[in-house]
């Protein structure tokens, strides 16, 4: 029997109280804490904001901008937000478990409790943080160059849907890549790569190749094929379900990563890398 | 005298069929739009059809229609891409009083005062784009401006946001300074 | 009888041909200390992950506090660890730190408050609670780590080399702590190359070498059971060694080993005909002393050998052996 601060008498045997709240909650708000209040988030999200005043700047002072390249000035603004957000949310990924690891503070969190898998959740969380701020710091420069031509609303919420979906498969991707890497370097080497492979065909200069071939390149790719759609409904006044097959690869890519980490969560949220196993 | 006067007369009698042809063969296409005028407010989305009629007595050659748009006043440059996507059709051969229709989806990016119209050519093998063009009359079009966006609009937000982060971020600076 | 809260049974850990652990077995109680001996490589630190079930077992099976190896998340609920290479994030404070374990180990927020506020008192950081960890010397992010073992008041504590590093203070500050944990009625587990240490606190030792358990014993039993000869290092002033050597000369079941004249230093051992014992062990060098102490020379040192852990755990390890 043991006696706590309080005077109340509890038996050993029996666990201190029962999970208050979920672990991956708790995880989630410790990690978003981390990121937040020891001002690391601020000082990126602050680099975002000074990237989409120096666009919308340029875009604003353009005085023969006809009424498309304001749509597409705003579909700039929105491109912009959603790359940057997804980056972020994948480098944080790829470092939650590999750098816990080389900083030695994984080893603790594996000691409590907490199920594997919902420590995987909370740590893909406190990363998605990071596209939701880069989002609400974007919708002001949305706002002053969409208000002119009625967009304001529809680019947010098409902007926000696809972002949300595209960044949540990338800090899936990260935090697995993360897992069950080796060392925290190869970790983030490989997940910027990966960014850099599914972000250089939507820089291809005259855009995809024409055909069959150019479209299935797109539709493959999560964030080409999510950059289109938003293309599509931003600059060509696209409805929500004209172009629908090019959401199939960020959805795909979300459930698939999601789940790789939520059923292989014990074995990816380990104390040493590798695929080996222990 | 008189036989001189009917031989005159059968020449030209035969010679008459030759002009009205020659005439026909002038301006036997069409073209027309379902409006004159067109009133819009920039960013409006508004469609216009055209029909294209074979007027003469043969059958046209395969044909190529384009549509454009030009600007009424020197100060406003327009992409004609901007306002259509598909501005260009290709048309089977028409028979004589044959007629078809097109329709273009449009949208006003542009405001002031602009002139819509079709160009139909013939694109036969013989003819190979070098006949004359039929063209159609051209569709007032009025666009109302309603941008606001200027240097000075976006400045508050421009400069706001960068800032209000960057106080935030001195503020947790200091904090941790001090915990620390 | 004391619970047993600790038993492992022929646990094994293989990475590919080689066992890091093999075959172990053993018990321990409520309140006991258990020492875990071994050079470095034997196995000490896989032994502590595997059964605090951050690794799995290749073969064999254990149980804390009652619960079977095969609930894992059970058992971390009941057992505090210390790692040896534990990392601190060190933008938190330290009770942020201790706040945040708590919670995830199911407290809510002002239970995990008070904890945490409890224990940086009983660890000595109550003075610094709202300083980052950055800033803590090795020491108190040591206090904090066994804070953070105890956070959940666990019936089984493992301590991987929690006096790695620290001043003698310093250890004797966490001896103490573990002495209280003991008291309170949890078992401790403590991975220590520091043999005094295990002497001065431990109930009982366990010795690894590469692997396996070399002995399994209370600190007493493991002393007694390795063959030593019995012998005793005496340190006089070095202008009365000549009368010390006489001394002894005379009595019966020493012999004088080896002088060293210079520094005054004398090895006393036992001869081959010693028979007087006290428990096992010899009490001839007792003489020794009488009769030194009776010519009034001053004694600077008599320690003596073969009776301690370090003589035991060379002999029983392959340290010993080189």
């Amino acid at each position: 029997m043991t006696t706590n601060v309080d005077g109340q008498v509890r038996d050993r045997e029996t666990p201190p109280g029962l999970q208050r709240y979920p672990g991956w909650w708790v995880v989630a708000a410790q990690e978003s804490r981390d990121l937040w209040v020891g001002g690391r988030g601020l000082v990126l999200v602050l680099a975002v904001s000074v990237l989409l005043s120096v666009v919308t700047y340029l875009a604003a002072t353009n005085r023969v901008l006809n009424f498309l390249e304001q749509r597409e000035a705003v579909n700039l603004v929105l491109q912009v937000a959603v790359a940057v957000g997804v980056l972020l949310t994948l480098v944080v990924g790829a470092d939650g478990i590999s750098g816990e690891r080389e900083r030695g503070t994984l080893e603790s969190l594996l000691l409590t409790p907490v199920p594997r898998r919902a420590i995987g959740l909370g740590k893909a969380a406190a990363a998605l943080s990071l596209w939701f701020a880069v989002f609400l710091v974007s919708m002001p420069y949305v706002w002053v160059l969409g208000r002119a031509i009625s967009l304001v609303t529809t680019a947010l919420l098409v902007g926000l849907f696809v972002g949300t979906v595209l960044a949540a498969a990338l800090a899936a991707i990260g935090l697995v890549i993360s897992g069950v890497s080796t060392s925290n370097k190869a970790s983030l080497s490989v997940s910027l790569f990966l960014l850099l492979a599914l972000f250089a065909p939507t820089q291809l200069p005259g855009g995809p190749p024409k055909g069959w071939f150019g479209d299935a390149l797109v539709w493959v790719n999560p964030v080409g094929s999510a950059l289109h759609y938003i293309g599509g409904v931003v600059v060509n006044g696209y409805g929500w379900t004209h172009e629908l097959p090019y959401l199939a690869a960020p959805l795909l890519a979300f459930v698939l990563a999601g789940g790789v980490l939520l059923l292989a969560g014990p074995r990816i949220v380990r104390l040493t890398g590798g695929v080996n196993g222990e | 005298m008189r036989p001189q006067v009917l031989l005159a007369g059968i020449v030209l009698a035969l010679s008459v069929p030759a002009v009205p042809t020659a005439a026909a063969a002038a301006a036997p296409v069409e073209v027309t739009f379902d409006r004159v005028d067109q009133a819009n407010v920039l960013g409006d989305q508004f469609t216009l059809q055209a029909r294209i009629t074979n007027h003469g007595t043969t059958t046209t050659d395969p044909l190529i229609a384009s549509l454009n748009v030009t600007s009424m006043t020197t100060d406003v440059y327009v992409d004609p891409e901007d306002w259509s996507g598909s501005r260009t059709h290709e048309l089977p051969p028409l028979t004589p009083g044959a007629d078809t229709t097109l329709s273009f989806e449009l949208q006003a990016v542009n405001a002031g005062r602009f002139s819509v119209y079709l160009v139909v050519l013939p694109n036969g093998a013989s003819s190979g784009g070098t006949g004359s063009p039929a063209v159609s009359p051209p569709v007032r079009v009025t666009v109302a401006g309603r941008r606001t966006l200027s240097a000075g609009g976006a400045f508050p937000v421009v400069v706001a946001v960068p800032v209000l982060l960057g106080v935030a971020l001195a503020v947790a600076r200091i904090r941790l300074r001090r915990a620390g | 009888m004391p619970t047993v809260t600790l038993e492992a049974k022929r646990l094994t850990k293989r990475y590919g041909a080689r066992a890091a652990v093999d075959g172990l077995s053993f018990v321990a109680h409520q309140g006991n200390v258990v020492g875990l001996l071994g050079p470095n490589g034997a196995g000490k630190t896989t032994t502590i992950r595997l059964l605090s079930t951050m690794l799995t077992p290749s073969t064999g099976e254990f149980s804390v506090a009652g619960v079977p190896s095969n609930r894992p998340a059970e058992i971390r609920r009941r057992i505090g660890v210390l790692p040896e290479s534990a990392g601190y994030p060190a933008n938190q404070t330290g009770r942020e730190y201790l706040r945040y374990h708590a919670r995830l180990f199911g407290l809510t927020r002002a239970e995990a408050e008070r904890v945490a506020t409890r224990l940086l008192a009983e660890v000595g950081l109550d003075g610094r609670t709202e300083s980052r960890i950055a800033s803590y010397s090795r020491g108190m992010r040591q206090r904090l780590g066994i804070a953070r073992a105890l956070i959940n008041d666990p019936a089984v504590v493992f301590l991987d080399e929690p006096t790695l590093g620290l001043d003698p203070a310093g250890q004797r500050r966490v001896l103490g702590t573990v002495r209280t944990i003991a008291e309170r009625g949890a078992t401790v587990v403590l991975s220590t190359h520091t043999l005094p240490e295990v002497e001065e606190i431990c109930t009982s030792v366990l010795i690894l070498d590469r692997g396996r358990v070399v002995a399994a014993s209370s600190v007493g039993d493991v002393t007694a059971a390795a063959v030593a000869r019995r012998t005793a290092r005496l340190r006089v002033p070095a202008v009365c060694v000549g009368q010390v050597r006489e001394a002894l000369a005379g009595l019966a079941g020493l012999r004088l080993d080896a002088v060293d004249d210079d520094a005054g230093a004398l090895r006393v051992s036992l001869g081959a005909d010693s028979d007087g014992s006290c428990d096992g062990i010899p009490t001839e060098l007792n003489d020794a002393l009488r009769a030194v102490l009776r010519m009034d020379v001053p004694v600077l040192s008599f320690e003596v050998d073969g009776a301690r852990l370090s003589d035991a755990f060379l002999t029983m390890t392959r340290e010993g052996a080189r």
